[in-house]
């Protein structure tokens, strides 16, 4: 099943009199139920605009938002969701343990005692039991972020969406991130998070989304995104003791230099498939040319 | 209903924690002092002008409470961008709206029992003695300050925090002096000032209508009926202010 499905978005904003710019382009992903998707674009490519386009904050110009299969955005859905925005401020007045009483109220389906023990569950998760009765003035980065996860998980959603959840934090503090997201997706929750820390994602995603200008230009399993990336062979040989690397592109290349190592008989050491890692895939679809 | 409640309740924190708010009740109760000081000075009814300066200082209290917290109420959960989750959670747009009016007409409500209550040991301090119509005129600066919230609560959708203020101000100075304006366009020959006269009436509240300040020290207060037809004339102002906040409200998009 899919816990999200965007169809056909279109979103322009209105620069002037009569001037539009065209952020989105037709964007149609789904994010998957149980999988960590990564969200990815460029700076401006649009995933802000998306995410607020999901969550009905900014109204696309068309297009149409699904939830757990087909429902709309609506009250019921809003207890099974969490959202985590951009570079997120929470009402720094607030301890933060009031900050997550006040969000569980909202939702609304747990008894005053079970909402206290589910609030203990939670700071307790993302190592903030210490801080609880400090202001969020107080918090640092890293823990504003970290009550910021806490806040999308306290209603033991179905679906989690964090935007850059991961910006701005050192590596300790990412490291921590990464943890508490793989946990909160072994429970089940199915994450959805943009972030250009391809380090993180490659790391946490199953399933990607990339997004270049506005529009999709690739979405489906970061496995063989890695793969359709292939950047060819590797092929190293022995001769008189002495290693030899060769880098080959293509399979007929490989299969020529193949029959010369045959044919002069020289020590075949290993033949490796070359594989980028995330980032160079990405830079390559995101700022190589146009297909 | 229950999510309004849930966002009264935390807008009512925030603001009692805001020193913005402890400015202006110091603020206040040094108005409501010196009025009293000012009215022990004159020569002549000592007491009814006491009175009257106190009541009058109370409820410019109340009105710059509501206008300028009215003011950035909203504003402040766009502008630090609490508003993004906050409005992702079970809840509508108008429930969220709806309860930052409730928690600030709390805080009002509050901040006016406080300073009545210092009013009226003041005054029983200098041997006033007490009236059935000090709670009713009381009531008054309440509808006035909820009416003059809604307003900055429109216009908080429109414009920047500054601008809002400084209209809502505008707006409560025309309602303020409607009465004189009907009086001198009755008086009036012309046509067009009694049309403008007219129109003026039902696009603005007239804020007269909840100035009872005149009957402080008097032996009557306005008929059951006028008072009735007053808080009905209240509740169908607030009604449409609201409403008006609601509806732009819905349409935004936060960018
Ligand atoms: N209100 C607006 N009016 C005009 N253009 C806008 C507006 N909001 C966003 N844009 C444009 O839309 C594009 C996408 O912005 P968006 O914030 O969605 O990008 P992003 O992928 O989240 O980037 P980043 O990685 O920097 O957060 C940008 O080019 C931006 O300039
Ligand atoms: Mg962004």
């Amino acid at each position: 099943m899919n816990v999200l499905q965007v169809q056909s978005l279109n979103k322009s904003f209105s620069t002037g009199f009569r001037t539009s710019v065209q952020v989105l382009n037709n964007v149609s992903f789904e994010v998957k139920e149980g999988v960590v998707t990564g969200f990815l674009g460029a700076n401006g490519a649009g995933k802000t605009t998306t995410l607020k386009c999901i969550f009905d904050l900014i109204r696309p110009t068309s297009g149409e938002v699904l939830f757990f299969g087909n429902q709309a955005f609506d009250l019921n859905v809003r207890k099974k969701i969490g959202f985590l925005p951009e570079r997120p401020y929470f009402y720094e007045y607030l301890t933060g343990f009031e900050f997550l009483k006040f969000y569980g109220d909202l939702i609304d389906e747990m008894t005053k005692s079970e909402l206290v023990s589910r609030i203990m569950e939670v700071l307790e998760k993302v190592d903030l039991i210490e801080a609880k009765d400090r202001a969020l003035r107080d918090y640092s980065k890293g823990m504003l972020q970290r009550i910021g996860i806490a806040q999308t998980i306290l209603g033991r959603p179905k679906l989690i969406v964090l935007d850059e959840p991961m910006a701005g934090l050192d590596p300790d503090g990412r490291a921590k991130l990464s943890q508490l997201i793989r946990e909160v997706a072994s429970e089940g929750t199915s994450v959805f998070f943009s972030s250009h820390l391809l380090h993180d994602v490659e790391s946490l995603c199953k399933e990607l989304v990339i997004l270049k200008k506005g529009q999709i230009v690739y979405t489906g399993s970061l496995d063989s995104f890695l793969s359709r990336m292939d950047s060819g062979f590797e092929v190293v040989t022995e001769n008189d003791g002495r290693r030899a690397v060769q880098e080959i592109k293509t399979q007929a290349e490989l299969q020529e230099v193949l029959k010369t190592i045959v044919d002069k008989r020289q020590t075949l050491i290993e033949v490796k498939r070359l594989r980028p890692n995330l980032e160079e895939a990405f830079v390559r679809i995101s700022f190589g040319e146009e297909e | 209903m229950k999510a309004a409640i849930v966002i009264a309740k935390n807008t009512f924190r925030e603001l009692i924690r805001d020193r913005i708010l402890y400015l202006i009740l110091v603020f206040a109760v040094l108005l409501v002092f010196l009025s009293v000081v000012l009215g022990q000075l004159s020569y002549a009814e000592q007491m009814r002008i006491t009175l009257d300066l106190g009541l009058a200082g109370v409820e410019l209290s109340v009105l710059i409470l509501s206008i300028f917290i009215g003011g950035t109420l909203v504003f402040r959960e766009l502008e630090k961008r609490t508003v993004l989750t906050l409005l992702t959670r079970p809840l509508t747009r108008g429930q969220f709206l709806f309860g930052k009016f409730l928690g600030l007409f709390s805080i009002i409500f509050t901040g006016l029992i406080c300073l009545g209550l210092v009013l009226l040991l003041v005054l029983c301090g200098i041997g006033w003695k007490y009236q059935y119509q000090f709670p009713l005129i009381l009531l008054g600066f309440l509808y006035q300050g909820a009416v003059l919230i809604s307003i900055t609560m429109v216009f908080g959708n429109i414009v920047r925090p500054v601008l809002s203020i400084a209209l809502t101000i505008g707006v409560f100075l025309i309602g303020r002096s409607m009465d004189s304006l009907l009086y001198f366009a009755e008086k009036s020959q012309s046509v067009v000032f009694e049309k403008f006269a007219w129109t003026v009436q039902y696009l603005f509240p007239n804020f007269e209508r909840f100035n009872w300040k005149g009957f402080a020290g008097q032996e009557s207060f306005l008929s059951i009926g006028d008072l009735f037809l007053s808080s009905f004339y209240f509740l169908i102002w607030i009604t449409i202010l609201q409403s008006a906040a609601n509806l732009l409200f819905r349409r935004k998009e936060f960018v």
